[in-house]
């Protein structure tokens, strides 16, 4: 290179340098009043915004908003978003105090993460007026929903839907046929899962391929399948996720006991009555597999189960008996709850709107309209039992008694890291590259570093 | 090729043979696609798979109407068109400039490389805080100025190496007939160049239609793309398969039409030289 | 409009001339840089703290290199970066040698392989993550139409992305399908604009196809194969859709690129200290495999 265009070379960057700042000067002033004129123009047209990802619920959400509308003459606009980015979308937003959304609704699983953060405002005072009103009745709301929306003793948000995957979806007609009931105990449901993998009906040649096909793919799946064969063989947490998962200490515990238990079931599950390659498998595929009438039995989301029943999507309309997965009698963990919840984001512009918004949807009547319009996930107890929601969804009569039991995935900030060790650990042990409790070994090895450096053995 | 005829028709119908599998290899998959998109979805996930079904128009409908496509599609029209102009405008001008005058070297050709290596996952979250304060966010700008991160530079990269390789002579005889740089530029090389810009443009198009996570972080309601509503199928517990072949079929299909057209542009357009052989 | 009209313009133009080169540079380059320079210097900047955007409790301080001491100690960040590299050698060295063999039979005239060279951009039109939903779909192991065709030919069914040994392998056959279009489309540009004088003068002399190949046709051929491998050297270290979609990193770590890992660390757990550092040195990484290749094509075209 020559001296000159060395020379030229330092003007341009000179330049440049000096233009950027002059830019992103005038952009900050910019900014600025925009924000300004945002709260200025308040009083009248209030649009509310609520950020979700697309569930078969959202169905219901939006009939929710459009009554609210009616009501109370405030806009609300829906942005659904794709799952796999509804977490990074609502972090950048509530992080950047940006208050594009009045609500925001993350999954359950980041829960204690959002809350942890300090970028949504507390709700104490709100949640004791809700409480005091005899008409919203707040003791009929889900318990274990509620779990998710406090943190560190202060109340957060509330749960604007909840589902669960501890059901168990049987097929009656093959399963009486055969002599068979609804298996109450993991051994029964091997005992079941054994004779229909490759079963062929000697009167109609229907075929049943698999005896049960369970989700193996790496992170959420395998590890909600896990964790409720692990609740549901007397396994138990708290909402940090102490007792199965790890001590009051945080002293990994998974490794041991109804966690190594729980592996064990689930990779026999996995490797002997599924479809080959059982880390291809998704919930998605589950479902799929079981619609198209070639499994058995399934434990599978409640919010799915319209499409059980959907002629277009399904082979097997009617002939599916729905209960809860085999649990130990008398115990609490029958499964895990996942959820999601309104919070409000500390740069949200109207929170008035918003709370009310939540006081709105979250009202006995609205989650009816929820359940009605969109999918079985009520988040009050009385819906569980309205006669028409159970003339709507048939396979809820078994609900109430199953939410009772179920408990949420532990509220730690560290939870979705703790999620990437599981995974590995599980899904390698399924592909057979190492024994399962080897696999949980290191798991927990990688669950005790990462508690280290986020300071919980200080 | 004259080569071939020679060797007599047994040899070319063999390389038509090979020709034609290659063809049903790259087509097929995306065949089985459409006929994904007009199953039903209890079809769609039947063993074996199934050939003769009942159609359906039901994919198409809702990913029309209940989802929206005409706004992602015109979103990412103009999206798409307007990373390109920019791209062409800005990058055009300085890839002649470095290939014919060496203005900075390798050191500015190196800049460019840099702008367009930085991995977008880390620039993402900068570049929304960056649109935020300029009250961008969820503007087609937003999008815009994010994919001309990379379509400058590889406009830029792309034509330097086109006109490296293009002869010098014609530009040269237009300097000694008294033009100036400026206007040889104007009235020589930018029609010599047209093929070359057709070509750079349709792949930036490509890139600028199909990225998806600046999209996605930079836009809400007003300004998604169609790679957004493609994700948008992708639902937490299960994957909407008919809906997601549906989009895939609608939005390949312009692109297809439109590269039919110009197809001859992006096979010359990498090489300025020979144009003037083909045309022949 | 004549050539001296425009010269004697006045000193504006006398300017213009002079700094033509330089002014067809600087919109680019001003444009980019307002951009980018934030994104940069903020990454930069970062890489150098402890900061967790999601968990502000952790705190953010100075590490100095810390973070990037971190990112060469975790095993995981270097078996990742390891894998990337044996799927980008896959990729390349794959959508190469069938780009060229394409291009090569696409090289005629005729209307098969006028309609050949527009179908053959499909793949590339496709938006990734449709294409990597498709692959799965058609991969799956259980219904997968692949699977089935293998299966009534009487060959073996493997469970592809599902498997250790195949997932890495499933993944670049998404990218194969998807980028080869992109190598022939280049290449057979490139063989268009070589004088079909030179083959007959060649036949005259009594070459081999082979000789004429490996004479004529490589050698002239050679910038275009150096454009097509940087660009999608530089796009296989962002490979992302097609393993968020198919492999979720998975079964274990075999699929977890140096991408995925990436974006773990910022969009999954927030780390974005460490995340910066991590992209700075995949930045370095692919600034050293660049510098490789431009000198192989400034050597080889001798510019």
């Amino acid at each position: 290179m020559t001296l000159k265009s060395r020379k030229i070379q330092v003007l341009i960057i000179t330049v440049l340098v000096v233009l950027a700042i002059g830019f992103y000067g005038l952009t900050a002033i910019a900014g600025g009043d925009s924000k300004d004129g945002g709260k200025g123009g308040k009083s009248k047209d209030i649009t509310l915004k609520i950020i979700i990802d697309s569930l078969p619920v959202v169905a219901g959400q939006r009939f929710i908003a459009a009554n609210f509308e009616k009501e109370t003459g405030i806009k609300v606009e829906i942005l659904e978003v794709p799952y796999g980015e509804l977490k990074e979308k609502i972090m950048l937003d509530i992080i950047g105090g940006s208050g594009e959304f009045d609500l925001v609704c993350p999954d359950g699983a980041w829960a204690a993460e959002v809350m942890a953060s300090g970028y949504i405002i507390k709700m104490d005072d709100f949640i004791k007026e809700l409480k005091a009103d005899s008409q919203y009745d707040f003791d009929d709301l889900v318990p274990g929903g509620l779990e998710f929306c406090k943190w560190d003793g202060s109340w957060y948000g509330l749960p604007s839907t909840l589902h669960s995957n501890a059901y168990l979806i049987t097929r009656k007609d093959l399963l009486e046929k055969a002599g068979f009931g609804v298996p109450r105990t993991w051994d029964e449901f091997d005992e079941i899962a054994e004779y229909f993998t490759g079963y062929v009906d000697p009167e109609t040649g229907e075929e049943v391929d698999y005896g049960t096909i369970t989700p193996g793919q790496r992170d959420d799946p395998i590890i909600m399948a896990w964790m409720n064969r692990m609740l549901s063989m007397g396994g138990a947490i708290d909402g940090l996720g102490i007792g199965s998962l790890w001590d009051s200490n945080f002293e990994p515990t998974f490794h041991r006991g109804p966690g190594l238990e729980a592996a064990k079931l689930l990779m026999k599950h996995l490797i002997e009555y599924g479809p080959p390659g059982p880390t291809s498998v998704t919930w998605g595929t589950q479902t799929e597999v079981y619609m198209s009438g070639r499994a058995a039995m399934i434990a599978a989301w409640d919010v799915l189960f319209a499409d059980f029943e959907n002629p277009s999507q399904s082979k097997v309309v009617g002939k599916s008996n729905y209960s809860q997965i085999p649990i130990v009698a008398g115990k609490k963990g029958g499964g895990l709850l996942a959820t999601r919840a309104f919070y409000i984001p500390k740069g949200a512009k109207n929170k008035d709107a918003a709370r009310a918004y939540i006081k709105f949807a979250t009202s006995k009547e609205q989650d009816k309209q929820t359940v009605l319009n969109g999918a079985p996930a009520p988040i009050r107890l009385s819906n569980f039992t309205d006669p028409d929601v159970l003339a709507k969804w048939p396979s809820m009569r078994e609900a109430g008694k199953i939410y009772a039991t179920l408990i949420n995935e532990p509220l730690v900030p560290e939870w979705s890291e703790i999620k990437e060790a599981l995974g590995i650990a599980l899904t390698r042990a399924a592909v057979g590259e190492i024994e399962v409790g080897d696999a949980l070994d290191e798991a927990a090895e990688t669950v005790r570093e990462i508690f280290e450096r986020a300071g919980y053995y200080r | 090729m004259i080569l071939l005829k020679k060797r007599g028709n047994f040899k070319s119908a063999i390389l038509n043979l090979l020709t034609l599998l290659l063809i049903l290899l790259l087509v097929l998959p995306f065949i089985w696609l459409i006929i994904t998109s007009f199953k039903f979805p209890a079809d769609i996930w039947a063993k074996p798979p199934v050939w003769a079904f009942e159609p359906t128009l039901d994919n198409y409908k809702n990913i029309i109407f209940e989802k929206n496509l005409p706004l992602y599609l015109i979103n990412s029209v103009v999206v798409a068109v307007c990373t390109t102009l920019l791209a062409i405008i800005f990058g055009f001008p300085a890839a002649y400039s470095m290939a014919r005058f060496k203005t900075g070297g390798r050191a500015l050709f190196f800049d460019y490389l840099t702008f367009f290596m930085f991995p977008p996952i880390i620039i993402a979250i900068p570049f929304f805080i960056f649109m935020k304060s300029a009250g961008l966010i969820d503007s087609k700008i937003a999008v815009i100025l994010a994919h001309a991160t990379f379509s400058i530079p590889f406009v830029v990269l792309m034509m330097r190496g086109i006109f490296l390789d293009a002869p010098i002579d014609v530009e040269e005889a237009a300097l000694i007939d008294g033009c100036t740089k400026f206007s040889a530029f104007f009235r020589v090389v930018l029609p010599l160049a047209k093929p070359g810009i057709v070509a750079s443009a349709v792949l930036v198009f490509i890139f600028s239609w199909n990225e998806l996570l600046f999209a996605l972080i930079l836009t809400y309601s007003r300004s998604p793309t169609i790679p957004i509503l493609a994700s948008l199928t992708i639902e937490a517990h299960n994957i909407r398969w008919g809906q997601m072949t549906a989009v895939g079929s609608i939005t390949v299909i312009p692109v297809v039409v439109i590269t039919f057209f110009i197809r001859k542009y992006i096979l010359i357009g990498f090489t300025l030289g020979a144009v003037g052989e083909l045309e022949k | 409009m004549s050539g001296s009209k425009i010269k004697s313009n006045g000193l504006l133009n006398t300017w213009l001339e002079r700094k033509l080169p330089t002014v067809f540079v600087v919109p680019s380059m001003v444009f980019l840089t307002l951009i980018v320079i934030f994104p940069l210097l903020y990454m930069l900047y970062t890489s150098t703290r402890f900061v967790n955007i999601s968990k502000p409790h952790y705190g953010n301080y100075f590490v100095g290199l810390g973070n990037y001491l971190d990112a060469i100690r975790d095993p995981k960040a270097m078996k990742a970066l390891g894998i990337t590299i044996f799927l980008t050698g896959i990729v390349v060295s794959a959508e190469f040698i069938l780009g060229l063999l394409i291009s090569v039979l696409l090289n005629r005239p005729g209307k098969l392989q006028t309609f050949a060279q527009t179908v053959i951009l499909i793949p590339f039109i496709m938006t990734p993550v449709i294409t990597a939903l498709l692959w799965r779909y058609m991969l799956q192991p259980d219904i997968g139409i692949i699977n089935y065709l293998l299966g009534s030919l009487g060959l073996p069914e493997p469970t592809w992305y599902a498997s250790t040994s195949l997932a890495l392998i499933s993944v670049a056959i998404v990218d194969i399908w998807q980028w080869t279009p992109f190598m022939v489309i280049i290449l057979l540009a490139g063989l268009q604009r070589i004088p079909l004088v030179l083959y007959e003068v060649a036949m005259v002399d009594g070459s081999s196809p082979m000789q004429m190949f490996f004479r004529i046709t490589f050698p002239l051929l050679r910038p275009m194969i150096m454009l097509s491998l940087v660009f999608k050297l530089l796009y296989s270290l962002k490979i992302f859709d097609s393993i968020h979609v198919l492999t979720k990193g998975g079964p274990g770590t075999v699929t977890q690129i140096y991408n995925y890992h990436l974006y773990k660390q910022v969009f999954r757990f927030f780390y974005t200290g460490y995340g910066s550092a991590l992209g700075v040195i995949l930045a370095i990484v692919t600034l050293v495999f660049c510098l490789v290749l431009v000198r192989l094509i400034s050597e080889e075209t001798g510019r």
